[in-house]
């Protein structure tokens, strides 16, 4: 429980900064869509102009772009782009940060084991991923609601951002997991943005479609706003697919953690 | 009793050598001493013991309990101090104190205030404030606060002025009086000197010997000067337990160990301006055992 505390404690400036860009940024992106919905036409001949893996790419999708929903939908994808770099930065440092600045010896040599150490942080880090995901929540509801004078389904709504939060705790695991087979984490930063980028890359290249075998490889697109849009909620496959991945990871982190010697 | 008990603990890093063989007992109440240079193993040995090394091979124990997997138990009563100490940016010290102590189960805030006292330590300055020896204070509070039986000391001097350092071992000695045990690590023999029942010595990563202060000092080891008027043939002094052989211009240096009256018969031949015989300080006996070489 102290731990779980002190953690929060440590990264509350962090999360705050993150809540407080991804609310600008959803705010900025929603203000466009009256000028998008009003003008229709115009805007989708302006997108047809441009390649079709720049559109993947930025999460647009045509058919669906001008509706309350696929624009929120092309916003949250965006959204998650940034949602995953916090949860990788997280997972890479959240554990190495302990040897990176030396504070192991302080934190290690308490009586209490290596298991719990990393289970209390974990902990921890999902209640800062459930604080942000829920601040963006409302933040995007209120937007909307300002933004565009028709309804939306508020479940599907819900499901994008359970989508969103299911992603974070895959990248997080992942983050953790590399932090702990490699020996030294010098730059968690560096490292994640690098992994972040190049599986988003892939995932816009190699996934167009929601049935496409590819998808399973490409973490991005297990949750993807815009294929909760098209199959009108999440996916059971991929929960299941992405449970079974983070036990494993969480697993063999835990086993190489507990054999792994902490220098000075 | 042993409160630790350590056989054969050998610990490669990769390839390079960490430690090789370590074998010692440290007894209940007494202060041992761990001596060594940089880079002798002294830390390697003490972060196995710790649990934040695993060794390659070999056995420890801590109150009986093995090092290795009951970690979790023997740390509740063992206090740390590392020779460089970090924590946690942001954090004032009182915090930090009181993180420390939240995972002991017992309150540990009378003892907190007491020890700062006596280590004149300021609790409400932000730990990124604190100078280099200010932190080590830091580093004593927070090894002693839960009131541990065992007290691991890894080159716990450095950073304080000699002040502190006089106030941090009377802590350590009144400690001691209450029965807990003490292992301290260090490569200033006078600490060391002045506080430890016994000491082990390691070299290379291997244990060179294991003594009390008392016959380590008194092992009839002499330091004999002697001024002569004329050249002495090198082979002079060229007997059993002569060490340590210095000549310059006509002063004649060596440690010596063995029957005195032999020594006395060989120095009576002479004719001899001036002589010294002392004891040698432990500095002396310690290089000793460094220069002798492998076979030491």
């Amino acid at each position: 429980m102290n731990i779980y505390l002190h953690e929060l404690k440590q990264q509350r400036k962090a999360t705050l900064i993150w809540i407080l860009s991804l609310s600008i940024l959803i705010i900025l992106l929603m203000m466009m869509y009256p000028t998008i919905q009003q003008d229709a036409e115009s805007f989708l001949k302006l997108l047809e102009n441009y390649p079709e893996e720049l559109r993947l790419a930025l999460g647009m999708h045509i058919e669906s772009i001008t509706s309350v929903l696929g624009f929120s939908a092309f916003v949250f994808s965006f959204t998650m782009l940034i949602t995953t770099i916090q949860a990788m930065i997280m997972g890479m440092s959240i554990i190495s940060k302990e040897e990176r600045d030396k504070t192991a010896d302080f934190l290690l040599t308490k009586p209490l084991s290596r298991t719990a150490i990393i289970i209390n942080k974990i902990i921890a880090s999902l209640t800062i991923f459930t604080i942000t995901n829920i601040s963006i929540y409302l933040v995007s509801l209120i937007s909307i609601t300002m933004f565009s004078n028709t309804t939306f389904d508020l479940m599907f709504f819900t499901e994008i951002f359970i989508g969103l939060l299911l992603t974070q705790i895959l990248f997080f695991i992942l983050g953790l997991f590399v932090s702990i087979i490699m020996k030294k984490v010098k730059s968690p930063l560096g490292v994640s943005l690098g992994i972040v980028f190049l599986l988003y890359t892939l995932s816009t290249i190699l996934v167009k479609d929601t049935d496409d075998i590819m998808r399973y490889l490409t973490l991005y697109k297990y949750f993807e706003p815009n294929f909760i849009f098209m199959n009108k909620s999440l996916e059971a496959p991929f929960i299941i697919l992405g449970l079974i991945l983070v036990i494993l990871l969480l697993t063999f982190s835990l086993i190489i953690y507990n054999k792994k010697d902490i220098t000075s | 009793m042993n409160v630790i008990e350590i056989n054969n603990l050998t610990k490669y890093y990769g390839k390079s050598r960490g430690i090789i063989d370590v074998s010692f007992n440290v007894e209940a109440g007494e202060i041992f001493g761990f001596i060594g240079p940089n880079g002798a193993g002294k830390s390697t040995t003490i972060r196995t013991l710790l649990g934040l090394i695993k060794p390659t091979s070999g056995t420890a124990f801590i109150f009986g309990k093995n090092c290795f997997t009951d970690g979790k138990e023997i740390l509740k009563d063992v206090g740390y101090l590392p020779s460089e100490v970090f924590y946690y940016d942001g954090m004032k010290v009182i915090d930090l104190l009181k993180y420390s102590a939240s995972f002991y189960k017992k309150d540990c805030t009378k003892r907190i205030y007491e020890l700062a006292e006596i280590m004149d330590l300021d609790l409400n300055k932000k730990i990124e404030e604190l100078s280099f020896g200010n932190k080590k204070k830091v580093g004593i509070v927070q090894g002693l606060l839960h009131e541990p039986k065992l007290i691991i000391l890894d080159e716990p001097t450095s950073g304080l002025d000699p002040l502190m350092q006089q106030k941090f071992f009377e802590l350590i000695k009144q400690e001691n009086q209450k029965g807990v045990t003490v292992l301290l690590s260090s490569h200033i023999l006078s600490e060391v000197q002045k506080l430890c029942n016994r000491v082990a010595i390691i070299k290379e990563g291997r244990i060179v010997k294991i003594e009390t202060i008392e016959n380590l000092r008194g092992e009839n080891y002499k330091r004999i000067i002697i001024e002569t008027d004329i050249d002495l043939s090198l082979d002079y002094f060229n007997i059993d337990g002569v060490n340590d052989f210095t000549i310059n211009n006509h002063t004649y240096s060596f440690l010596y160990k063995g029957d005195i009256n032999i020594i006395i018969k060989k120095l009576a031949m002479l004719n001899i301006k001036n002589i010294t015989i002392h004891e040698p300080d432990l500095e002396e006996i310690f290089m000793h055992y460094y220069e002798k070489g492998e076979d030491a």
